[in-house]
């Protein structure tokens, strides 16, 4: 990176971290702290709500999604929407009225302190190794650029996050998150143009998507339903519905965000924000990625897109065969750029028998730099098997280190950081949060002072930072990150959201009913993936109904059992 | 629940989920013809 990318990039980091702990000097209970006084306007909390699931993964993995697989991962948010409604009308309301601070507060007052602390533990498991993945994606950032070991970079990055998150609690992170959106919103317009002016002269915004299009990257709908198909319409609106109505309504990391809204009115405004911004985002974002691919069939790519394991083999016993695949990959990368002019010429002349015969072309050396591709990893891992052996996360990162102009590199940079530290601080400040308020303050110690708890809210959201910090340790080895993290998310959200669904809807099942429920609902749904039952969107939908029809048979069961009284 | 702070504009809250459902088919309209277009 350039002296002015520097500059940019660290003027804006540190410039945003002091904003947020000026902003947020000053807090001395716990109100302030985890909720900031409910003071919040509905686009900040919007924003707030925005900035928390966007990490740096969605960055670094949803171009690489799109570059990989095309549009179809849109579908995944289709069912966000309906979601935010839900929550609008229920989740938003009893929380307010009960004036909890975390969601598993308000379990307690339904059920039982059992079903409240498995509910907050099951969310403490996967909101922690969730956070490690989000610390680990600006690492992978850092450690490219500066060419320090990763391991270093999670440490320190993680470090960075851990400090403004301790001292300014819920605070710090709102009024940083609004920074953060404004300038990431610029950063993903301003790529999106870039992308398309440094195509060849030309090659227009149109053409560009007409040779994405018949490179079959733009089959943004898929209306086939099929179980096992990762991506389509069905899958998108309700396994898509069930996995956001989960993370928006039960996850603490967002439910701490919307209840800082100063009234009902202005919560429930800021979730309609999120839900209206965010599958145009979303598309954006992978429009993006599209478009590097694009880009990429004009211009020679890198066979793999990770430097510093490029670097590696080449110095290592197995050069020969890596040099020989670049041989082969640069001259069907030739091949490919011959055929995407003539593609280009054919859009021009209106031809479609040139168009059908050389996307058709196109369509098979592409397969073959696939196969080329997949031989790398295999080499990689040959010569170290600890290798970084999967590029996925560094393809949208290669292209703007590579391509973008200085200045733009270093603003590019700052938008991937900014997003990974909103996303890491909400989570620090959600087990932060229920680590006090559901297991100290609700079991262990109910009477303690307010300074008392603030004080452990501070440390425990420092250990929950040493934990995340593990777990990014750990994240290399995961392959794409957007997939591992809501994969992850999956494996519990099913479960938790049945258990709030039996909270507000059947008023008749006990707390007994729904925590035996709850266990074997989730033994299942890990079952469920270790043997592949089907794709994991779906896993959402079958823990949460697997869940309230356990609960409703158990505690009928259970009424039946029940000696009648005789008079 | 009762909606004692109505949203501006819209009047009543019932209209402001009516609209995210009306702009969500839109999208998925805009991306099918989109993803026709295309292909």
């Amino acid at each position: 990176m350039s002296t002015i990318d520097w500059l940019v990039l660290c003027l804006t980091l540190f410039g945003i971290v002091f904003y947020g702990i000026w902003k947020s000097r000053g807090a001395k209970d716990l109100d302030t702290y985890l909720l900031a006084n409910k003071q919040l306007p509905w686009y900040h909390v919007g924003l707030s709500v925005m900035a928390t699931q966007a990490s740096a993964i969605t960055f670094l993995s949803a171009p690489a999604q799109s570059f990989n697989d095309g549009m179809r991962f849109v579908q995944f948010y289709f069912g966000l929407p309906l979601a935010m409604i839900v929550l609008c009308i229920t989740f938003v309301p009893m929380f307010r009225k009960l004036n909890v601070f975390t969601a598993y507060e308000y379990l307690e007052k339904r059920f039982d302190t059992k079903t409240r602390l498995l509910t907050a533990a099951l969310f403490l498991i996967q909101r922690g190794l969730s956070t490690g993945l989000t610390i680990y994606g600006p690492a992978i950032i850092i450690s490219t650029i500066l060419h320090t070991s990763i391991n270093t970079t999670i440490v320190i990055t993680g470090l960075i996050v851990i400090g403004y998150t301790v001292y300014g609690g819920t605070k710090a992170v709102s009024y940083t998150q609004i920074l953060q959106m404004t300038i990431i919103f610029a950063g993903l317009f301003l790529s999106a143009y870039l992308v398309v002016t440094m195509l060849p002269a030309e090659v227009g915004f149109v053409d560009a998507l007409s040779i994405a299009g018949k490179m079959d990257k733009l089959k943004a709908i898929d209306t086939n339903f099929d179980w096992n198909n990762r991506y389509n319409l069905w899958s998108g609106i309700i396994g898509g519905f069930f996995l956001h109505l989960a993370y928006f309504g039960t996850d603490q990391s967002q439910v701490g965000r919307y209840l800082t809204g100063s009234s009902v009115a202005e919560s429930r405004l800021g979730l309609v924000m999120n839900g209206l911004l965010k599958i145009p985002m979303q598309f954006l974002i992978l429009l993006i990625g599209v478009l590097v691919f694009t880009f990429y069939q004009f211009y020679e790519a890198p066979l793999f897109f990770n430097k510093v394991e490029s670097a590696k083999i080449e110095q290592s016993p197995y050069a020969a065969n890596y040099q020989s695949l670049e041989s082969e990959f640069k001259i069907l990368s030739a091949q490919k750029r011959e055929q995407v002019l003539v593609l280009t010429q054919a859009f021009e002349q209106k031809n479609e028998a040139l168009i059908e015969k050389t996307s058709g072309q196109l369509k098979i050396t592409e397969q073959k730099v696939k196969e080329i591709r997949k031989k790398v990893p295999e080499l990689l891992t040959k010569n170290d098997p600890d290798a970084d052996a999967n590029d996925a996360n560094y393809i949208f990162l290669r292209f703007v280190t590579d391509h973008f102009p200085k200045g733009v590199i270093g603003l590019l940079m700052a938008v991937i950081i900014l997003a990974a530290m909103g996303s890491t601080a909400s989570g620090l400040n959600s087990l932060g949060s229920t680590t006090v308020v559901d297991f100290y303050k609700g079991v262990f110690r109910p009477a303690e002072s307010e300074a008392r708890y603030l004080a452990v809210s501070r440390w425990s959201t420092m250990a929950w930072g040493v934990f995340c910090i593990g777990a990014a340790i750990f994240a290399s080895k995961l392959g794409n990150l957007i997939e591992a993290v809501n994969i992850l998310g999956s494996l519990f959200y099913g479960t938790i959201l049945g258990i709030f669904l039996v909270a507000f809807y059947l008023k008749k099942v006990n707390g007994h009913s729904v925590f035996y429920a709850a266990v074997i609902a989730e033994v299942f749904i890990v079952y469920a993936w270790i043997v592949d039952l089907t794709a994991f969107l779906w896993l959402n939908v079958m823990g949460c109904l697997l869940l309230i029809v356990l609960a409703y048979l158990i505690q009928l069961i259970h009424d039946r059992k029940k000696p009648l009284n005789i008079e | 629940m009762e909606e004692k702070e109505p949203p501006p504009f819209l009047k009543t809250w019932k209209n402001v989920y009516f609209l995210v459902v009306v702009v969500e088919l839109c999208i998925i309209l805009l991306l099918s013809a989109f993803t026709s277009y295309f292909k």
